[in-house]
């Protein structure tokens, strides 16, 4: 396991407006590891995913306090391109989302985007990007087809093919299985224990059970603060507050 | 009361209100009726039912207003191309009190005196300054050209004149000026070639009696095509400004402006363009006059402009705002999440919106009028003065009469289907984009 | 099923009926004796008819007189039909419309003056410049003692009765130029004429205005005078088209008042009084 952290995060404080959504949060998130976050509803979760790759600028009124270092680089530093940051941490967001073209453009949008438009290689990535996606073998046949006749999990698959073809170094999941069933669940579970050999993943889940199943740390949210976070198993099996024991079996939430 | 019970009974209620019509709903066994509730459940089915029936009324009525403005304009337009304009030669007699026409004595007859189609010949007995006078004509049937249906010997040549195309004036001297006896001698106009109609290009419909309106099909067709030109690009980019750029309080202020514009009337339009356009055109090309196809194409651009704005952003809007986010995501700029995802997402809507836009420029009247110069011409460069299909409906519909006043009908038949032909082109852009999509 | 019917139907014709009632004709408050004399045609002619109306309709209050300027065709396509009782026209009526056996009552002669812009220097025109300019062979005010400006022709659209009139009597039927401006109207002239620099026209010699200038025909002026004297030809008839068979008594009567001395002062404040 990488020693130095992706991210680490010191004493992020995040106002939306008067509120505050997020409260002095601590947090390193390692390299090449799949990191879960719980919590119940509004408690912060999916904020605090969206400062790793600042899509919280785009909420007005939105106040960020703190340093977040990716690499040792703080990315609310001045200087930071937020756009090439963009490219760097990826995302996945809760229900697909694919844009209304046809599968390859979806893959090769973010890769246009950049500049690149020789063909031969936008290709290239959208095949190489699809495999490690595991959805070539269902679609390569019909690449022109709009994307958004694929199912739902395909549809999902693709989002994440779309984000791998930027070879980001972290990718970030915000419930995304959530609007899928167990099967496609199954599959893009399956999916991240593959990708974490090469990316640092980042996930919201509600699903107690794919946090056990998938992660290897656990940060538990509640009321925008993390009230724990640590290695998955200890903290299922040895939670350190009583909130986050009764979370984990279910008595509130 | 128990949840189970009332989740029976909803399935229950909502097909007999939507579409069980003709039976009338049971009360669901053992669900007790329920006092609190004001509206008993056979009020509210009369009620749905009285609604649907108000609707198939009020539908039917609008259904058949459209439906009897269509037939009335088609069958108004399309006689002339069928149906001479009478069934015979006529005579009116202007002056004479008493004349025998081909064997029947009129006396004090004011009004056309239809011939028989099938009289060879015309044959008029009157008394000229007291002396009877017999005027007889040979007349032709089937001839090719209907002004030669009728012969005039030399000797009657010094009284005759013909005041317009079709028309024979026999004018004799009387006893008073201003009393001439007259003979006026009307050939039926024989039904116009419609070919000649969409390809002629003369419109002189009262004298000359020549029908083409090529011209004004041209000038349509150019003034619309150049108002998109010019208009379109400016409202999309507006749309795309509006939509994705200005923060969320002034674009609302913008969108409101916008919708404000689409409601003044066109007359202010037309009164700008003729005050401020149109002097400006004339200085601009040092041309005779600024009333032009440039100066309708600046006003229709102008016009069509909260039109495309409107349905644009509309369209743009509705774009969800996941997309943004998952191209944001991908670190693409705002301007080409703008262009490459929400402006494609949102195709369909936009070209709606310059359709639209399109429509507009056709069917619009009074702005045209004011600033266009209304001559019938075919525009040779941007200074010409033009005429459009409506402008000619409007300019002269008080003032024609006859096959003139039918071919304004004509005309709206035309228009008619130009604008059938657009919507059969938006209908069929939108089910490309639909099977693109869906597929 | 009845019972919705009915309701739905009632319901309906509560929504149609108000609707349709605005449609219904004319209303009969003020007495039984109230009468409406609908007068429609041509725009020309309305100004001094609306004259009319006023000045008959204050001497005789049971008598209202609606007078709508839509154009010399409608006028006498409205009387013959007896869409209204009676028709204007700013032109003698065309052969077909002679058929129609209409009677005439000429109520005033009208002068229709050649206009240009105030700062026009040309003042005068020959008839056959008229004509020349409004067939296309002159084309520039050059030609006709002007600076040198290009020739904006301002016509009426085809069927009106003042550019019928117009192209009689200088002879130019239907050989206008093709690129004249066309307007509906003496008040479209007028204003297109009085904002170009370069533009020619003809309206109403009762519609003249400081707006623009009118310019004398073979050096005689366009005044009430001269038309009557015969030296300004240019004129054309004001009609007052009408079935005798079947106008009411109360518009025998207004028909009677158009020519008698009273009316004529009327018209002599703007046009030229008959006989």
């Amino acid at each position: 396991m990488n020693s130095s952290p992706k991210f680490s995060i010191k004493n992020l404080n995040l106002y939306y407006g008067v509120f505050h959504a997020l409260k002095a949060v601590e947090m390193e998130i390692p390299d090449r590891n799949v990191t879960a976050l719980i919590g119940p509803s509004g408690c912060g979760k999916s904020t605090f995913i969206r400062v790793l790759n600042r899509m919280n600028d785009l909420v007005r009124d939105c106040l960020i306090e703190g340093t977040v270092l990716m690499d040792n680089t703080n990315i609310y530093g001045p200087g930071t391109d937020v756009t090439s940051l963009r490219t760097a941490v990826g995302m996945v967001f809760q229900k697909p989302n694919p844009f209304p073209m046809s599968i390859w453009q979806n893959v090769a949008y973010g890769p246009k985007m950049q500049g690149l438009r020789n063909t031969a290689a936008l290709n290239e990535v959208v095949e190489e990007s699809l495999r490690r996606a595991a959805l070539w073998d269902e679609v390569k046949d019909r690449l022109k087809k709009n994307a958004l006749s694929l199912s739902g999990g395909q549809q999902q698959r693709l989002c994440i093919a779309r984000a791998i073809a930027m070879q980001p170094q972290v990718i970030l999941m915000d419930e995304p299985t959530s609007a899928l069933d167990p099967i496609a669940t199954k599959r893009i579970e399956e999916l991240m224990e593959s990708l974490k050999r090469d990316y640092c993943i980042v996930i919201v889940t509600h699903s107690m059970n794919q946090a056990l199943r998938i992660s290897d740390k656990t940060a538990f949210f509640l009321m925008g603060e993390v009230l724990e976070f640590g290695d998955t198993a200890r903290v299922f099996d040895d939670p350190r507050h009583e909130e986050t024991s009764r979370y984990i079996t279910g008595h509130f939430g | 009361m128990n949840h189970g019970d009332s989740k029976l009974c909803a399935p229950t209620d909502a097909r007999a209100t939507l579409d069980d019509r003709d039976r009338l709903p049971c009360e669901f066994p053992g669900q007790a009726a329920r006092p609190e509730y004001a509206m008993s459940s056979s009020t509210r089915i009369i009620v749905d039912r009285s609604l649907r029936h108000i609707f198939r009324i009020v539908s039917f009525f609008s259904v058949i207003a459209l439906a009897a403005m269509v037939i009335f304009v088609f069958a108004q337009g399309l006689g002339p191309f069928f149906f001479p304009t009478a069934p015979s030669i006529a005579v009116v007699l202007e002056n004479i009190p008493s004349a025998r026409i081909n064997g029947s004595l009129y006396e004090n007859h004011r009004r056309a005196i239809p011939l028989d189609p099938e009289a060879s010949y015309l044959t008029i007995e009157f008394p000229l300054s007291g002396t009877p006078t017999r005027i007889s004509l040979p007349l032709y049937r089937n001839v090719e050209d209907p002004g030669r249906s009728i012969e005039f010997p030399p000797e009657l040549q010094d009284y005759l004149s013909s005041p317009e195309h079709l028309s024979y004036t026999l004018s004799f001297p009387g006893s008073l000026p201003g009393l001439e006896p007259r003979i006026h001698i009307n050939i039926p106009e024989p039904p116009y070639s419609f070919r000649s109609f969409i390809t002629g290009r003369e419109w002189r419909p009262v004298y000359r009696k020549m029908y083409g309106i090529f011209p004004m099909i041209i000038a349509t067709l150019l003034s619309a095509l150049g108002a998109v030109l010019v208009g379109a690009p400016v409202a999309l980019l507006s749309c795309v400004l509006i939509a994705e750029f200005l923060p969320p309080r002034l674009s609302a202020a913008v969108t409101g402006a916008i919708e404000l514009l689409a409601g003044i009337p066109s007359v202010v339009y037309g009164f700008f363009g003729l005050m401020i356009v149109v002097p400006g055109i004339q200085r601009l090309f040092g041309s005779a006059s600024g009333s032009s196809i440039a100066a309708a194409i600046a006003i229709l651009s102008l016009m069509i402009l909260p039109t495309i704005v409107t349905i644009g952003v509309t369209a743009l809007r509705s774009v969800p705002a996941t997309l943004r986010e998952a191209s944001l995501a991908l670190g693409a700029t705002k301007m080409q999440t703008a262009w490459c995802v929400v402006c494609t997402s949102a195709k369909s809507g936009l070209v709606t919106g310059v359709v639209l836009g399109t429509a507009r420029a056709l069917g619009e009247t009074m702005a045209v009028i004011l600033v266009a110069g209304n001559s019938p011409q075919i525009p040779v460069s941007l200074v010409s003065s033009v005429r459009t299909l409506t402008a000619t409906i409007a300019l002269e519909m008080g003032y024609s009469a006859g096959r003139h006043n039918e071919m304004l009908f004509s005309i709206g038949i035309i228009l008619f289907l130009l604008i059938f032909l657009l919507n059969g082109v938006i209908m069929r852009l939108r089910g490309k984009m639909h099977t693109e999509v869906s597929s | 099923m009845k019972i919705e019917r009915t309701v739905a139907l009632v319901a309906a014709m509560a929504l149609l009926v108000p609707a349709l009632s605005f449609a219904g004709g004319r209303s009969e408050s003020g007495g039984p004796t109230q009468y409406t004399i609908e007068v429609t045609g041509s725009t020309s002619v309305s100004p001094l008819m609306e004259s009319f109306a006023e000045t008959y309709s204050a001497a005789h209050p049971h008598v209202s007189i609606n007078v709508s300027g839509t154009g010399s065709g409608d006028g006498i396509t409205g009387a013959n039909t007896g869409v209204a009782e009676l028709g204007m026209s700013s032109r003698s009526l065309r052969p077909t419309e002679l058929g129609f056996g209409l009677d005439v009552l000429t109520v005033a002669i009208d002068a229709i003056a050649v206009i240009v812009h105030p700062d026009n220097p040309v003042s005068g025109l020959s008839r056959d410049q008229v004509r020349q300019i409004y067939t296309g062979e002159i084309t520039n005010w050059n030609q006709v003692g002007g600076p040198d400006r290009p020739i904006a022709v301002v016509s009426r659209e085809p069927g009106s009765g003042t550019r019928g009139a117009f192209e009689e009597v200088v002879d130019f039927v239907d050989r206008l130029v093709s690129g004249a401006i066309e307007f509906d109207g003496t008040g479209g002239v007028r204003a297109s004429v009085a904002g170009n620099l370069n533009a020619i026209g003809y309206i109403s010699l009762g519609s003249i205005t400081h707006e623009v200038k009118a310019l004398d025909i073979e050096g005689v002026a366009a005044t009430g005078a001269n038309v009557t004297s015969g030296a300004y030809t240019i004129a054309r008839p004001f009609l007052v088209l009408y079935r005798q068979e079947k106008t009411a008594s109360e518009t025998d009567r207004f028909l009677e008042w158009m020519v008698s001395p009273e009316a004529q002062a009327i018209v002599e404040r703007n046009y030229v009084r008959i006989n």
